[in-house]
């Protein structure tokens, strides 16, 4: 009985998609882009590298940032929704592509342990929103300005 | 063979070119904002800042690959085509915004605070529907004090601090546009000769003219999205009827394939109508 509890949860958990949380905070805030400080986690540096950058785009694309240029997310839909709709684009984006709109990014605390044991990395993530948001209309992910 | 497969890919082609037809896009004006009885031409002339603001807001939608309708040439154009004088430009702004064939038109206020801790410029961006004159994004812009006198330098800070966000705001209301269909004001009206009136019975079902109308506009307004401000025996005045952007086969669709709608339901009911378009608005009127 515990065991088919136990695996209920689990299935109960896996099918129900919690909402993200982004470890991010703004640093800078141009025109064009924006400087995000990210913490990433992984088991490696290139591993927690690569989550801080995701974590930096996926909060400019879902999340949006009060008080600098670019308050409202990109994208204006549920992230689960969109990333199922347009499978094949966001694969290629987060398999790699996404570096394409990374200017900068700057290790501010290196590879360790945290107070919790876990291995994280935090870094300045600088996040060319604009041309992002240029591919983003590319690829028809959202609407061009206009009708 | 070869020659069977190159025609079959060029009829393909031409199948494809056909089956997309491109959205007319709305066309947007962005103007200075003037004070009642400022002449419109000499506020863009002899303030430099002024320009700069609006060439900012001008490139804030150009990043977006949207071209805008030019002010300034219209502005000349209108001044030649009309040979008009200084004494007479006061409304020279309604004018231009009427006579530009913009759908929709940004104003753009620019206020300069100088002082001892620094000088900073304010900038209030509001876009307009011209046809509804309902208002579909407003932003404050603020440079922030600095110590400098490059007051153009301090507006586009301004600008570029809320450009964006501006331009998504004004993105939501045109998304809500595609869904739900664009707003025009319809007024409905007689010929002074004409012998008919709002309450005349019309039709096999003698209703009278105006409920007729209005059946009508519900069956065709999309979505029945459609606001009547106010009927009398000789006027009916539809001041937001929402039409969509493409027809059902997929074409462009717009306020003249509207009026061309209603003049075939007047002739369902014997009538004859004369209809005219300007700034979104259809007017009609029966013979």
């Amino acid at each position: 009985m515990r065991v088919f509890f136990i695996l209920c949860i689990m299935l109960f958990g896996h099918l129900i998609k919690m909402p993200a949380q982004y470890k991010v905070t703004v640093i800078n805030s141009t025109y064009e882009s924006l400087t995000l400080r990210a913490v990433g986690y992984g088991k490696k540096a290139a591993l927690a590298v690569e989550n801080a950058e995701l974590s930096a785009l996926n909060a400019v694309l879902f999340v949006g940032h009060a008080g600098t240029a670019f308050p409202q997310p990109l994208i204006n839909e549920d992230r689960n929704f969109i990333e199922s709709k347009h499978k094949s684009v966001f694969d290629d984006f987060y398999g790699g592509q996404y570096r394409d709109y990374i200017g900068t990014s700057v290790i501010v605390t290196p590879f360790g342990k945290n107070e919790l044991k876990q291995k994280c990395i935090t870094i300045d993530v600088s996040v060319r929103v604009k041309a992002l948001r240029t591919y983003l209309e590319n690829k028809g992910i959202i609407r061009k300005f206009g009708f | 063979m070869n020659r069977i497969l190159v025609s079959f890919l060029m009829l393909f082609a031409c199948g494809l070119s056909w089956s997309q037809t491109a959205t007319v896009q709305p066309k947007i004006m962005v103007i200075p904002y003037t004070k009642q009885g400022d002449d419109i031409s000499q506020v863009l002339e002899n303030d430099v800042n002024k320009r700069i603001v609006l060439t900012k807001i001008r490139e804030a939608f150009d990043s977006r690959g949207f071209t805008t309708v030019d002010f300034t040439a219209k502005l000349k154009s209108v001044s030649r085509a009309e040979g008009l004088s200084n004494d007479s430009q006061s409304d020279l702004k309604t004018m231009i915004i009427q006579q530009s064939g913009a759908d929709f038109y940004v104003e753009a206020e620019i206020d300069i605070l100088l002082s001892s801790s620094g000088n900073s410029v304010k900038t209030i961006l509001t876009a307009y529907d011209i046809s509804t004159g309902n208002s579909l994004s407003n932003k404050v812009g603020d440079s922030g004090k600095f110590y400098t006198d490059d007051i153009g330098k301090l507006g586009s800070k301004a600008v570029e601090q809320v450009a964006d966000d501006f331009l998504n705001v004004l993105q939501a209301k045109f998304t809500d546009i595609v869904n739900n269909g664009r707003s025009i004001n319809i007024e409905i009206g007689f010929e002074e000769t004409s012998a008919l009136t709002m309450s005349s019975e019309i039709g096999s079902d003698a209703l009278p003219l105006s409920d007729q109308i209005e059946l009508w506009m519900g069956d065709h307004a999309h979505q029945n999205n459609y606001h009547i401000q106010g009927t009398t025996d000789k006027k009916m005045i539809f001041d937001d009827v929402r039409i969509p952007l493409k027809d059902n086969n997929g074409n462009n669709y717009n306020i003249n394939k509207f009026g061309l709608e209603f003049l075939k339901f007047a002739r369902t009911l014997g009538l004859q109508i004369s209809r005219s378009t300007a700034n979104n608005t259809l007017i009609i009127n029966f013979k």
